[in-house]
């Protein structure tokens, strides 16, 4: 109705610029009426004042109506809005088993994303809520020579209290964390009434009254001001408050250290912060140590032992680059002038240790950064993949809908009011599913936490962008999957679309949905074959030889143990029942860490740091280490102490002697050379085999306290229940006093491997969640696509077509699709695990198998996802079909 | 009975007067000539729609003509229950002034 011919003929009209203006300000439903009233009122301006004042005129009214415009437009809107949510919600009502495939992919999705981000968020978060985290360093001492030698988090105890005194003006605090490298150590309670209570600790640090100026831990119980400043305090947790004291108030109660000193409790701690790569239980004040029956002088002033983990605070206006340049300088001051070449300082940021600290002696294990972007790609694979889901299902959905559009466009309606129906419908079924969404999250938190360790919630108020952003990315993929349909379907003939029924959809629309299809698949099947690669990796380390037989070997912790002054007549104890092999005392767990120590190759020149363990005799048997050549210590030579060393084949590689037979009878450090040992892995397969040194621990009381840190016994593993309460019997007569605990080698071992095995279970768990998604999609795909070919079927039937011939003619069109995405994902998924996997000293290979099975598995399911479809269709009796043509 | 504003009483006495001619610039004219205010051109509907919506006008939209750029006019005319309303308003307003002569001149009013 609109005179548009008039217009370019008649140039007495309003200003095309207000015209223009004046449609877009206007609702539809006002539009003619007012732009006529315009016009005409124009008109008599023009005529009666001439052009100028009618201008003049007509913008003054202009500007006058806009108040009344706003209305109109408000008021149109609220109507239309409300009709869009009833149509919204009815048709998703009426098409029940769509919106619950619709919504329930977009659902999962999000849950997913949703959980895996707040995982990562965790893992970012490490060690950043301390008030002046962003300023806190730890002190790395790396002491390395020809890249052999260590990387040690921790540094000498008189560190710490050296740079405090040297650099006042650069450093606001310091602290410490001590535990004599034990494995454990060993605490007591001793109640007025009822049985002792002692166990053997591994979170117990010695730390300086500074802690609280560094760390965000605070005291539910105790002054924090003077909890630490005096010797023999000792804070506590609120569970190992528990496990002590039951419900007595722990305050000033006594624990017993290793059977020696009483610490006296004068702090509680409140609930604690688990993102923190500082993991305690106890924290004593460290002037404990001063006391030399605690720790002996020599080794408490010794610059050359490093245990001690040191965080220093520096000042605002100090940057950590300067304050390194003052390190060398520092360490020609403390350091012995033979070190000074080797010894190099550095300043670790706290708040990168979670995610990218892979030193000799951390405190703990730490996470790695790479798992953070894995995690982070899969949430998004998977976000993708429902959103393509949704897309898919919506735009398949509405070409169903043509006949309703064409009706609409019949009775009036614009084609922006159809746009804005599809749009706000398609937004309105996404936040439906955001909805839904929220208790998925609740069950897959719970999962994670599982698998992961961790304590992850759901909390509005730490995260307040949470649920704005949430909402704001579901209505844009609402928008998004709108668009299509939107207009696409909005452009339709109204005449055709109501004439014939199911409008004809053009290719387009076909080849977008087959796009996303492939897309999603591709996605899933990275996923797939990802997880099968990273599980097939992590049997790969726990199944790989170690170079020793680590299943028949259990570990006693011993550290300081009054036992190892009778380890002679306990070994022998031991060894008077068949089912214990052999035993041996180790400096630390065998497979997993190990010490350094510096050693003159050659007996003269450089002194090199290399790997090394202190062990007692006959640790190759206890092992089940094969030798090279020569022997392991054994007590048949008594000048093994002292005197001997054996090093491993890689030692003879490097060194360049040749034969390992050859090398026996050689001086090594100035001792002799009696074995040889074939290459072990002695630290975790994340590195390489390289040299390595074994000495024989001394005799004496001091040596055998401070390097035997764990007995190591051989069983024969038949009779194990039996055997450990013979070794605890034993244990018991021996020292009565201290708890018996027992660790199995590969257990320990397979512990190494926990960042991986949780990442292979996580990433399983969502690639299973996302095969699941795409195959939502594709069953509401192909009951659409197979309820639009039910006349052809029943035709074909009719023609004579077998039920499975068309099954076949069905399917196949998808799992042609399914096919191109393996094709498509597989180099990409091949080239992101190569570069996962080269970070692995030891791996195992891709091969094809991998993406056979993959691929095998995603055709299998596709294929039962559409069968159920497809098998229906069909068999349908193509009178059903027909009847109506 | 239904209670209407001065505003709505003189729009819809308007509209009658106008008869055929009660489109919305006529009446907006009219308006201005009968009490002095001048509403803006979009402003004029926003009453008339009011008294649309409580059914006391109803309108049609008649053809377009030459004028308007072949755009549609809007067309109001009343309703039985607007005039049962202007009636109601008048009796009212005459029983109001329904007055004494003594009072009126005490007003100073005749």
């Amino acid at each position: 109705m609109k005179g548009e011919s008039d217009n370019s003929k008649n140039r007495s009209t309003i200003p095309g610029l207000g015209e223009r203006l004046l449609t877009f300000l206007l609702p539809h439903e006002r539009q003619d009426i007012l732009l006529g009233d315009f016009i005409e009122c124009y008109r008599t301006k023009l005529n009666a004042k001439g052009p100028l004042v009618a201008k003049l005129w007509f913008w003054l009214q202009v500007f006058a109506s806009v108040p009344s415009f706003i209305r109109y437009r408000t008021r149109f809107a609220g109507i239309m809005l409300r009709s869009y949510v009833t149509l919204a919600l009815r048709s998703l009502y009426k098409q029940a088993a769509y919106s619950f495939l619709n919504l329930s992919g977009l659902a999962v999705g999000i849950a997913c994303f949703v959980v895996i981000m707040l995982y990562v968020k965790d893992e970012q978060s490490y060690d950043t809520f301390h008030e002046s985290s962003e300023r806190t360093y730890r002190l790395l001492d790396i002491r390395k020579v020809d890249g052999i030698g260590e990387e040690s988090a921790s540094a000498p105890i008189m560190l710490g209290e050296a740079m405090k005194e040297d650099y006042p003006d650069e450093i606001s605090a310091g602290v410490r964390f001590f535990n004599f490298q034990a494995p454990t150590l060993a605490l007591a309670h001793t109640p007025v009434s009822g049985e002792v209570r002692q166990f053997n600790e591994r979170k117990l640090f010695f730390t300086d009254p500074d802690f609280f100026k560094v760390f965000n831990f605070r005291l539910s119980a105790g002054d924090e001001e003077t909890a630490l400043t005096e010797p023999n305090q000792v804070l506590i947790t609120k569970e190992m408050a528990g496990k002590y004291f039951g419900d007595e108030d722990p305050l000033g109660k006594i624990l017993r250290f290793e059977d020696k000193h009483d610490l006296v409790v004068s702090g509680v701690f409140g609930d604690l912060a688990t993102n923190t790569h500082l993991d305690f239980d106890f924290l004593v004040s460290f002037s404990t140590l001063d006391n030399p029956e605690v720790l002996r002088t020599r080794l408490r002033e010794s610059w050359i032992w490093n245990p001690a983990w040191t965080y220093l605070v520096l000042n605002e206006n100090v940057s950590p680059a300067d304050m390194e340049a003052k390190f060398p300088d520092f360490v020609k001051r403390h350091f012995d002038e033979s070190r000074h070449d080797r010894v190099k300082l550095y300043l670790q940021p706290l708040e990168e240790i979670h995610l990218e600290s892979k030193l000799d002696y951390e405190m703990g294990p730490n996470s790695d950064k790479a798992y953070v972007y894995v995690f982070t790609t899969i949430a998004v694979f998977i976000l993708l993949i429902s959103c393509f889901n949704f897309i898919n299902l919506t735009t398949a959905r509405s070409t169903r809908r043509a006949r309703e559009i064409g009706m609409r466009k019949i009775l009036g309606g614009y084609r922006t009011q159809l746009i804005g129906q599809f749009l706000s419908e398609s937004v309105i079924t996404s936040l439906v599913s955001l909805l839904l969404a929220f208790p998925v999250i609740w069950l897959l938190l719970r999962v994670m936490n599982n698998f992961s360790g961790k304590n992850l919630t759901l909390s509005w108020s730490e995260q307040p962008m949470l649920l704005p952003g949430l909402i704001g990315l579901t209505a844009l993929i609402g928008l998004i999957s709108g668009i299509y349909p939107a207009f696409f379907l909005s452009s339709y003939r109204p005449a055709q679309a109501v004439k014939g029924g199911r409008y004809v959809e053009a290719t387009r629309g076909i080849v977008f949905r087959k796009i996303l299809v492939v897309g999603q698949f591709s996605l899933s099947v990275i996923l797939i074959v990802g997880t099968t690669i990273a599980l097939k990796q992590l049997d790969f380390l726990q199944k790989r030889s170690l170079g020793f037989d680590q299943e028949k070997v259990l570990l006693l912790p011993t550290l300081r143990s009054p036992l190892m002054d009778q380890y002679a007549s306990f070994k022998g104890r031991l060894l008077d029942n068949p089912d214990i092999l052999s035993l041996t005392t180790v400096e630390d767990i065998p497979g997993v860490k190990h010490q350094t120590g510096g050693y003159r190759p050659n007996g003269t020149g450089e002194e090199q740091q290399f790997p090394r363990l202190v062990v007692h005799d006959d640790f190759a048997r206890t092992m089940g280490i094969d030798m090279a050549a020569g022997r392991g210590f054994s007590e048949e030579f008594k000048t093994d102490v002292g005197e001997t060393a054996i090093i491993n084949r890689a030692m003879v590689d490097l060194l360049g002697w040749g034969n390992p037979e050859d090398v026996i009878g050689k001086r090594f450090d100035r001792k002799t050379i009696v074995g040889v040992t074939e290459n072990f892995h002695f630290t975790s397969l994340h590195r390489p085999v390289g040299p390595f040194v074994l000495m024989r621990i001394g005799d004496g009381s001091g040596a055998m306290a401070f390097s035997a840190r764990y007995i190591a016994v051989r069983v024969n593993t038949e009779h194990i229940d039996e055997t450990i309460d013979f070794i605890k019997d034993q244990w018991f007569s021996f020292t009565p006093n201290r708890p018996f605990e027992y660790l199995f080698l590969g257990d320990l071992l397979g512990d190494q491997y926990e960042a991986e095995a949780t990442l292979g279970k996580v990433a399983g768990a969502f690639a299973g969640l996302s095969v699941l998604i795409a195959c939502l999609g594709l069953f509401g795909l192909a009951s659409f696509t197979t309820e639009r070919r039910i006349k052809e079927i029943g035709i074909r039937k009719v023609m004579g077509a077998t039920v499975s011939r068309l099954v076949v003619m069905l399917s196949s069109s998808f799992v042609k699709l399914v096919l191109l995405s393996i094709v498509i994902a597989s180099p990409v998924a091949y080239l992101a695990l190569n570069s996962w996997l080269s970070d692995f000293a030891y791996r195992t290979s891709i091969g094809i198998w991998p993406f056979i099975t993959s691929g095998g598995i995603a055709v299998l399911i596709v294929l039962l996802t559409v069968s159920y479809q497809t098998i229906k269709a069909a068999s349908t009796n193509p009178v059903n079909s027909l009847r109506y043509e | 009975m239904t209670t209407i504003t001065r505003t709505e009483e003189i729009l819809l006495l308007m509209v009658c007067k106008l008869g055929e001619d009660a489109f919305a610039m006529q009446i907006r004219e009219e308006v201005k000539t009968l009490t002095g205010k001048l509403y803006s051109i979009g402003g004029i509907y926003v009453p008339l729609d009011r008294l649309t919506a409580k059914g006391l006008l109803k309108m049609e939209d008649v053809n377009a003509d030459e004028e308007r750029m072949g755009r549609p006019r809007r067309r109001f005319s009343i309703t039985s229950q607007g005039m049962k309303a202007l009636k109601e308003t008048r009796e009212m307003e005459q029983a109001m002034w329904d007055l004494s002569p003594e009072l009126l001149q005490k007003m100073g009013l005749v």
